[in-house]
């Protein structure tokens, strides 16, 4: 409990209302070594951006212990104790990285949040690239886009490629190949997705649901980890319910396949019902074996309605899954923050 | 006014405090059903009518008599309570209050102050404090990230009100120790003749199919509190002699912001039907306001959000509250 004293009062370290409020959050699993190093790293970063008096501070770091088997939380307490600015939140079990990034996430209240990874492949002297990157352009989510292969592992950077590429293929959701861990995000955008995000939901598909005005900003990044030790805080399984997640959360266009199809196989069936039985009436010698069209005729057709019910079905399901996700119907933005520090920019571009 | 007596004879009273508690609204209501699990208390309503002044220094005269009843009924064994606690959670002055309003309120309770001095007073071998419900929302308005350090900027009659409260109790010279709350926004249970706050609307007007109207922005970020936290964590504190020793401040506060939105989502998920909102074009009170875990005092452990909305949604339907029939 604060002791009542006049000297309570007396420093004043509130953010003021020009500094743009940069939160950043860190899901932490198994990461115990490369902890201090990061918080260095991020506390270096806020001491360059105040010294060099730039319009945005990092205000708080939010680490989220994602119940880690070595001893990250330990840590991470020392660390808190070290820096004001450090938040940890330990989760109860395992959830995953995009569960406890969105637990962070929704214990932010940054005007822009940014997530990065615990293991240093991140650096965050980049943060502010992203930040500009996205006022620069408008944008209310910037992902970093590895410029080299992040893991240096031919199978591991080509798996992850190719499952985003199916992905978008799928889903027809242009976005998916730009998805990455490192991103910078307009903080209302942040919590609206992770406050919908349901315990299946890919944050990243999520914060499509949410805004269209996404781009990437080209950085070297390589995860250390898996390059040094051949370690990685996902194993295969682990990657494969990553995956999972990505395509439960988005939604495929397979119901409006089967509906085209069932609906070309109707039409289908019809125009060759009526050739048929035009072939009856006025060629009735054509006909070798009596009855097989018939046959084909209703095979095709009821063939297709099974696949339009089909289809029907699948899309229901899916609005109902989209609901349960979480997508929303809409979100009112306000973007007008972005000007201060659009004027910032450029009038640093001038000098 | 409540006083409250510790029950049963002799046997153990003398190690329980009497309790004064001016105003039983949400936060009184709740400290009063958590002193009232603590031990078997017996309640005494005594009116105190905020609305007329000239008559308020007269119950004032009447509640300090009761004590005074009170104790000299406990001398003859040569015992006393072991502690005069004194209560504030009382406020007809809402946060759209005004400058009238608001001075009204403040004579009321600098009139309560003096009486509290005069108790006190007459009892110097009575060890005593006064607690003080005050406004985290009111003084830190509009600030984000509101540290230990952070200085209250009231920019309403309301917060002022808060900080003048603050400041009187501080300079009384009452033999007391004085300990300030800042709660952020509270929510608690339904109940009708109590004011509500976001959460508890949101949950009767989702259930009752009803509109809310909100004054404020979607992502419009707030601090909340349950009050079940509150009244626990005053209640201990108040029970326990080591935690008495010094004045102090501080905030309660969750320090974990949510969004109108995140509520509204959790709200909708918890009774499974959707809200209808309305939001008001004028918004006086939109801005948003975060904490910082360096005001938390210790032992202040608050609960989850969700967790909370689900037993405000099990307490609808264990009391069958009248409120859900819609016309």
């Amino acid at each position: 409990m604060t002791q009542f004293s006049s000297s309570s009062h007396i420093r004043l370290m509130q953010p003021t209302e020009n500094i743009v409020q940069i939160s950043v959050v860190i899901p932490v699993y198994r990461g115990a070594r490369f902890l201090p190093e990061l918080v260095k790293a991020l506390a270096q970063v806020r001491e360059e951006w105040q010294a060099e008096s730039v319009p945005f501070a990092l205000c708080e770091a939010v680490f989220v212990d994602d119940a880690s088997v070595d001893e990250s939380y330990d840590i991470l307490m020392e660390l808190q104790k070290q820096h004001r600015w450090v938040r940890v939140l330990q989760l109860s079990r395992n959830f995953g990285q995009h569960p406890a990034t969105v637990a962070g996430i929704l214990h932010t209240s940054g005007d822009w949040v940014c997530t990065l990874d615990e293991d240093l492949q991140h650096p965050p002297e980049c943060i502010h690239h992203l930040l500009e990157y996205a006022i620069e352009h408008s944008l209310d989510v910037a992902y970093a886009k590895p410029m080299d292969p992040v893991h240096e592992s031919s199978y591991r950077d080509l798996g992850s490629k190719l499952f985003k590429s199916l992905n978008r293929r799928l889903t027809g959701n242009p976005h998916v190949r730009r998805f990455n861990s490192f991103r910078m995000i307009r903080g209302n955008v942040a919590r609206a997705a992770a406050a919908v995000s349901s315990a299946e939901t890919y944050y990243d598909i999520a914060l499509c649901w949410f805004t269209n005005r996404i781009g990437r900003f080209p950085l070297v990044l390589k995860d250390r980890r898996f390059i040094e030790q051949n370690q990685s805080g996902y194993n295969f399984f682990g990657l494969m319910r990553h995956a999972r997640r990505m395509l439960v959360s988005s939604k495929i266009n397979g119901p409006g396949l089967s509906m085209a199809i069932g609906v070309c196989s109707m039409l289908g069936s019809v125009l060759l019902g009526l050739m048929m039985l035009g072939g009856k009436l006025f060629f009735p010698d054509r006909i070798a074996i009596q009855g097989w069209t018939t046959l084909y005729f209703i095979l095709m057709f009821f063939g297709g309605l099974s696949s339009v019910m089909l289809g029907v079905s699948l899309e229901y399901i899916l609005i109902i899954l989209m609901k349960i996700q979480g997508q929303p119907t809409y979100l009112v933005i306000d973007r007008s923050l972005d000007q201060p520090l659009k004027n910032w920019l450029a009038s640093r571009r001038v000098a | 006014m409540i006083l409250l007596t510790p029950q049963g004879g002799n046997t153990g009273r003398h190690s329980l405090p009497v309790f004064l508690l001016f105003g039983a609204g949400t936060v009184g209501a709740a400290i009063l059903a958590e002193v009232q699990q603590f031990a078997p208390f017996e309640s005494t309503n005594l009116p105190l009518d905020w609305k007329l002044s000239t008559t308020f220094s007269d119950q004032l005269t009447v509640i300090e008599s009761r004590l005074d009843e009170l104790l000299a009924r406990w001398k003859p064994d040569g015992d006393h309570p072991h502690r005069l606690n004194f209560i504030w959670s009382a406020g007809a002055a809402g946060f759209a209050a005004t400058e009238e309003q608001v001075s009204r309120e403040l004579i009321l309770y600098r009139k309560v102050l003096s009486s509290i001095e005069r108790m006190t007073g007459r009892y110097p071998t009575i060890p005593a404090t006064m607690v003080l419900m005050s406004s985290a929302g009111g003084l830190f308005e509009g600030q984000r990230g509101v540290t230990a350090y952070s200085k209250p900027q009231p920019i309403r009659p309301y917060s002022r009100l808060k900080l003048q409260q603050e400041q009187l109790l501080m300079q009384s010279s009452a033999r007391l120790t004085k300990l300030i709350y800042r709660l952020t926004s509270v929510y608690g249970y339904i109940r009708n003749h109590q004011r509500r706050g976001l959460i508890p609307t949101l949950v009767a007007n989702g259930l009752a199919q009803r509109v809310s109207q909100i004054t404020g922005f979607s992502m419009t970020m707030r601090d909340y509190i349950w009050i079940e936290d509150v009244a626990k964590y005053i209640t201990r504190i108040l029970f326990e002699d080591p935690l008495l020793a010094t004045d102090s401040v501080a905030t309660l506060a969750s320090c974990k912001p949510s969004s109108i939105l995140e509520i509204q989502h959790v709200v909708e998920k918890t009774i499974c039907r959707p809200l209808y909102l309305r939001y008001s074009p004028e918004v006086t009170n939109g801005v948003t306001m975060s904490f910082d875990t360096d005001v938390l005092p210790s032992h202040w452990s608050p609960s989850e959000l969700a967790t909370n909305v689900r037993k405000i949604v099990n307490d609808v339907f264990t009391h069958h509250n009248t409120f859900l029939a819609t016309k």
